[in-house]
């Protein structure tokens, strides 16, 4: 605006040489203030001639123009404050056709909808108050729509002209604004007294409608004066309009922390509803209507309102509400504002502006103007000097400049804020990734030290001394019986019977966890000759294991293997206090002992391995001394294997010896299975290292070092783990083992559990074939629970046993017989019948069974050797007996019988 | 049913929880309703008291100092004025005293005073005493009340005395300012509809208190309406059975 229309400034000055204004051509390049007087002094002189009513009405023109001028002069201000103003021609023109349109029911007008009327009036809004014409005319249009009889209207019409003629006779003689006022004023009064009195078209309408009428009665009146009675030339609005506008343009430099209102003045939606309350607020000057000006105050109050709600939160009150609303007057900065005030307060309806949310805000409205007039240094909080010194430096930037300046500085404050917000969300962001990265560190750590812990729990550090000695014992006691069986020495069964009280003093010396101790209580040489063998053993091994690494290639017996833990110097030293030359058996049985350790490497050991041992420790309670050497044996033998899932992984190869070990695993699967053991394993708690014996400690090591094995290793797959990384040497171990005992017929009992636990519908059936399978596997005993299979099996293998005793009779009688009656062919040939019956029936039906492998126990005394029978009520008990002999005699006799027969029948026919 | 209209004005030092009071009594009125109001400052409420419809327009006024001089715009035509105090403040209290003397002295009609001690929640750092309250009031005419926003305590009876004493007032015929007209309740009714849709301030006819006011006058003897000089207890003694039924 500044740019387009900067004139040369000499021309435009008025012509009156001692007036600063701008003129304007329209008033003979006078400014309007000059002209006006000129004009004034010149309706003097003609008024004295004739009266006229034009003049007025010029003067009113005038002062718009004059106004106008001012504005042109400061027409460097924000662009909101541009004004609305009348055009000259259009009004002059309508001025005549005024009077006749509004108060004589004009015929030609067409009858509007009230759709279209308020579209009408939404377009007034925006118009200028000259185009008075057009309001009037939708005025009379909503007096049409207004629920009122025609005889109402008419009335309305009535009163409203006797008011217009009152007006315009006392503003013709030239009455003051406030003689103005007052009829007015009174004459709403009337109207209102008037649609309140009885017997009257008004009475029986709606107080609604009242209300209503009377605005509009209002708004008629006022849009037809609003030309004379705006700012009138006998008052000094005008000069006051000046003198605000000029006071308001000196604070351009207040901002919201002046006058200590929560405005935020930055916030660009704070900025939305300042500029929105600013727009009301100046729009105001372009309504004719008090009633509409009263409207642009209260619209422009709300926004002030919506804005402090939004930035406190809460209800503003009014110690928020008239700061923010004084700010926003300043800022506006409105034009003719006072002309504006005044003009509500003398013409609109006194009610209104006495009570209600609009006097409300006029109130406010007024008493922010009145504080931006009697604004001082106080009322911004500031000293006296700085106030001075602002206000003298606010007159030196123009208005125009401060809104550039406040533009510029508002638009780096925001890029500024844009910045520092994306900043500050950026190292929200850094927080919010550190409190993440912490969380997951301890959640790393939570997740580590619980991996561990189950770990710890799987595989729990289970010193479990009382095992290994057992099996030390039980080894060196089957060793030794191996010793008294094999080689019949003299003198072995009497180490052997030393050792064991050795190994009994030594364990219960242990107990009290004094190695030394222990140590010191074996003096016999003895024993001492095993230890040595035993450290000999181990070192060897180790020194194997360091140089050939898994060992899976060595073949030789001797080179069993064992985790090099055993190396230990502790160990050592122990194992070194005496030096005996070793004895072959002895370092047998050492070896195996030192297989079975190494198999404890192996982790599934925990609860099964407890079980084991537990078990063991029932054997040992209960069995007799002589029994405890073979029970062990066994139980030691079981333990080897029960755990290892290599075993099941070798079996195709070798399959010869762990074809009786295989029904072992079942039994420590269904053990495992069953619920009430279950319970009781895993309620045992660790035990508490009893014995400090050399070999458990090995055996403590040992599964510790695979313990830790196993965590360097991947974690989670335990099992895999070991069994990849153990087993070539176990294996070996175990195989060579096997040989060994089967060699030395060592074998421990395997045994295989049908346990009564009807968990399906066909339990039955897996009876059955858990039966089979055990038959076929070849345990040594097969333990049945439920009665009816059991029942049936020993049925079964009585009936066999007698058809294969009555057949081997029968052929053996067949053939005594023969040679005995060679004539008798009756009783020859009933027992050569009965045999091949005999033979034939057993060879169909029970030869290929393999249950004829198994005789029935009844014997209480074997009975009492089997192991884990004391858990069975009343369990058939089936003992591997390989009955090939008696069926090889059984097969020779009967083919002799039928081939004397043959011979007999042969001679008999010849 | 007569009706009485009046023009409340709100004075008090800032701070002292003029609005909160006014906040308070809204957000119990309206806490069922949708439409929120926008501003506390400007309040209209109507209750219905012995019969009498009271509309009220509370107006509040900045409580700073620097706003003091337009006071006298605020408190023209008003019927009756809240006088709010800080009980936990003696200057507010005094500032009380002044705007009382500012009230004798520039306005003539006579005006309904109530003075309101707020915060009682605060007993322990109280600076003005209950009695010295009570005595003043009873100088200057007024009636005393002592509430609490925090506790809800006293709140009701702020409005409901305000009430009375314009009803009091308005049947002396004392106050000429005041409006009073005959009303037919269906006409309100309509007349209130429109006026929501004018401006926005909403009316409520028969919806009950959210808050049982019988309770917090229980509570303890703080928050009663205390009875002041002008007061007779005639005027509010039957209004008492009505409590139950008077509404916004």
């Amino acid at each position: 605006m500044y740019s387009k229309t900067k004139p040369r400034v000499e021309n435009l000055k008025c012509r009156n040489e001692s007036c600063d204004y701008y003129g304007n051509q329209q008033f003979d390049h006078y400014c309007s203030k000059c002209y006006r007087e000129r004009v004034m002094r010149k309706r003097l002189t003609e008024r004295s001639v004739a009266k006229s009513k034009v003049p007025a009405h010029h003067k009113q023109q005038q002062q718009h123009h004059h106004y106008r001028s001012v504005t042109t002069k400061t027409e460097e201000e924000p662009t909101h404050s541009t004004i609305l103003i009348p055009t000259d021609d259009k009004k002059s023109k309508k001025r005549n056709l005024l009077e006749v349109i509004s108060f004589k029911k004009s015929p030609g007008i067409p009858k509007e909808s009230k759709k279209h009327h308020q579209h009408h009036n939404q377009q007034s809004r925006h118009e200028q108050p000259s185009s008075t014409s057009s309001l009037e005319i939708a005025h009379l249009e909503t007096l049409k729509s207004l629920k009122i009889s025609d005889r109402a209207r008419r009335d309305f019409k009535t009163l409203l002209k006797t008011l217009d003629k009152t007006i315009n006779n006392a503003y013709h003689s030239n009455e003051s604004i406030d003689r103005i006022s007052e009829i007015i004023q009174n004459g709403y009064e009337r109207f209102k007294g008037f649609m309140e009195t009885k017997d009257l078209t008004f009475y029986d309408v709606p107080v609604e409608i009242k209300e209503q009428t009377l605005d509009l009665f209002e708004k008629c009146i006022m849009t037809h004066h609003y030309k004379h009675l705006f700012s009138p030339h006998n008052t000094d609005d005008e000069e006051k309009d000046q003198l605000i506008h000029k006071r308001i343009r000196k604070l351009h430099w207040i901002n919201a922390k002046h006058l200590m209102c929560t405005i935020d003045e930055v916030n660009s939606e704070a900025r939305d509803y300042v500029y929105t309350a600013i727009m009301e607020l100046v729009a105001m000057d372009s309504f004719a209507t008090p009633f509409e000006k009263l409207e642009c105050i209260v619209s422009c109050c709300r926004n002030i309102f919506t804005l402090l709600k939004q930035t406190s939160g809460n209800l503003a009150s009014a110690d928020d509400f008239l700061p923010a609303l004084i700010f926003v007057v300043l800022k506006a900065n409105p034009v003719r504002l006072q002309s504006n005030i005044n003009y509500i307060n003398r013409f609109s309806n006194a009610n209104r502006l006495m009570s209600g949310e609009t006097g409300y805000y006029f109130t406010n409205l007024c008493c922010a103007i009145s504080f931006i007039e009697n604004l001082t240094h106080e009322s911004v909080q500031l000293t006296k000097e700085e106030f001075d010194e602002i206000m003298a430096d606010g007159n030196i930037h123009s208005a125009w400049e401060t809104a550039l300046m406040s533009c510029e500085s508002l638009n780096i404050i925001s890029s500024n804020m844009k910045i520092m917000k994306d900043l500050n969300t950026r190292s929200h962001r850094f927080e919010d990734d550190i409190s993440l990265f912490k969380i997951e560190m301890k959640e790393f750590k939570d997740d580590v030290f619980k991996k561990i812990s189950s770990f710890i729990k799987t595989t729990p550090l289970n010193l479990k001394p009382p095992k290994t000695p057992i099996k030390v014992q039980s080894l060196l006691s089957g060793a030794s019986s191996y010793n008294i069986r094999r080689s019949s020495s003299s003198d072995s069964s009497s180490v052997s019977k030393q050792l064991k009280a050795n190994l009994v003093v030594a364990a219960s010396a242990n107990s009290v966890s004094d190695k030394k101790m222990g140590f010191s209580v074996i003096e016999e040489n003895n024993f001492d000759n095993l230890v040595q063998n035993l450290s000999d053993t181990l070192q060897m091994d180790q020194v194997q294991v360091s140089s050939s690494g898994m060992l899976s290639t060595s073949n030789s017996a001797d080179l069993l293997s064992i985790s090099p833990i055993f190396g230990n110097p502790f160990d050592a030293q122990s194992f070194d206090e005496s030096l005996i030359t070793p004895d072959d058996d002895l370092i047998k049985g050492i070896r195996n002992i030192n297989y079975d350790i190494s198999y404890d490497i192996s982790p599934e050991n925990s609860l099964a391995e407890e079980v084991a041992q537990i078990r063991k420790y029932s054997n040992l309670v209960s069995q007799s001394h002589d029994e405890t050497d073979t029970s062990i044996m066994k139980m030691s033998k079981s333990d080897l294997e029960e755990f290892d899932p290599l075993i099941i992984k070798d079996r195709e190869n070798y399959q010869q010896q762990q074809v009786e070990f295989k029904p072992i695993e079942n039994l420590s699967k269904s053990l495992i299975d069953d619920s009430p053991d279950k319970d009781f394993f895993l309620d045992q708690p660790l035990e508490p290292i009893k014995n400090v014996n050399p070999l458990g400690e090995y055996k403590g090591l040992s599964s510790q070092s695979s313990r830790i094995q196993t965590i360097s290793c991947e974690t989670g797959h335990q099992s895999n783990n070991t069994c990849q990384n153990a087993p070539p040497f176990i294996k070996k171990q175990k195989n060579k083992t096997q040989n060994k005992m089967s060699e030395d017929e060592l074998k421990s009992p395997t045994v295989h559990l049908i346990r009564e636990i009807y968990e399906t519908n066909d339990a039955h059936e897996h009876f059955i074939a858990e039966l089979d399978k055990a038959l076929i596997e070849k345990v040594d005993y097969i333990i049945i629970e439920p009665t009816k299979i059991g029942d049936e099996t020993a049925r079964w293998i009585v009936v066999g046993n007698c058809l294969s005793k009555t057949s081997m009779i029968c052929s053996s009688a067949c053939i005594a017989a023969g040679y005995v009656w060679p004539k008798n062919n009756l009783i020859f040939g009933t027992l050569c019948t009965l045999s091949i019956f005999c033979s034939g029936l057993y060879l169909l039906s029970w030869n290929s069974d393999p249950c004829v492998h198994y005789q029935v126990e009844t014997n209480p005394k074997k009975l009492s050797k089997v192991p884990l029978l004391k858990d069975f009520t009343s369990p058939i008990v089936l003992y591997y007996k390989p009955n090939t002999r008696s069926k090889y005699i059984q097969q020779i006799l009967c083919g002799l019988v039928i081939g004397y027969c043959g011979y007999r029948l042969y001679e008999s026919f010849k | 049913m007569k009706a009485i209209e009046a023009k409340i004005v709100v004075l008090g030092s800032q701070g002292v929880g003029k609005t909160s009071i006014v906040a308070k009594y809204i957000s119990n009125i309206y806490s069922k309703e949708i439409g929120p109001t926008i501003g506390a400052s400007f309040f209209t409420c109507k209750i219905n008291l012995n019969n009498v419809k009271v509309k009220m327009q509370l107006w509040d006024t900045a409580g700073q100092e620097r706003f003091k001089a337009m006071a006298p715009m605020y408190y023209r035509n008003a019927n009756a004025a809240l006088l709010v105090f800080d009980v936990t403040n003696h200057t507010s209290f005094d500032e009380v005293k002044g705007w009382v003397l500012e009230l004798q002295k520039n306005v003539q009609e006579s005006m309904f005073l109530l003075l309101v001690g707020n915060k009682i929640d605060l007993e322990e750092r109280r600076a003005v005493s209950h009695e010295e309250a009570v005595m003043y009031a009873q100088s200057i005419g007024a009636q005393f009340i002592e509430t609490s926003v925090v506790r809800d305590q006293g709140i009701e009876q702020v409005f409901i005395s305000i009430g009375l004493g314009l009803i009091n007032l308005s049947s002396e015929s004392k106050c000429s300012s005041m409006r009073r007209y005959e009303s037919k309740d269906s006409l309100l009714s309509s007349t209130h509809s429109s006026m929501t849709n004018l401006s926005g301030i909403q009316y409520y006819d028969g919806v009950h208190m959210a808050i049982d006011i019988s309770q917090s006058v229980e509570a303890n003897g703080v928050g009663r309406v205390e009875i002041g000089g002008a007061w007779e207890r005639e005027a509010y003694a039957h209004g008492y059975p009505q409590k139950t039924g008077w509404c916004c």
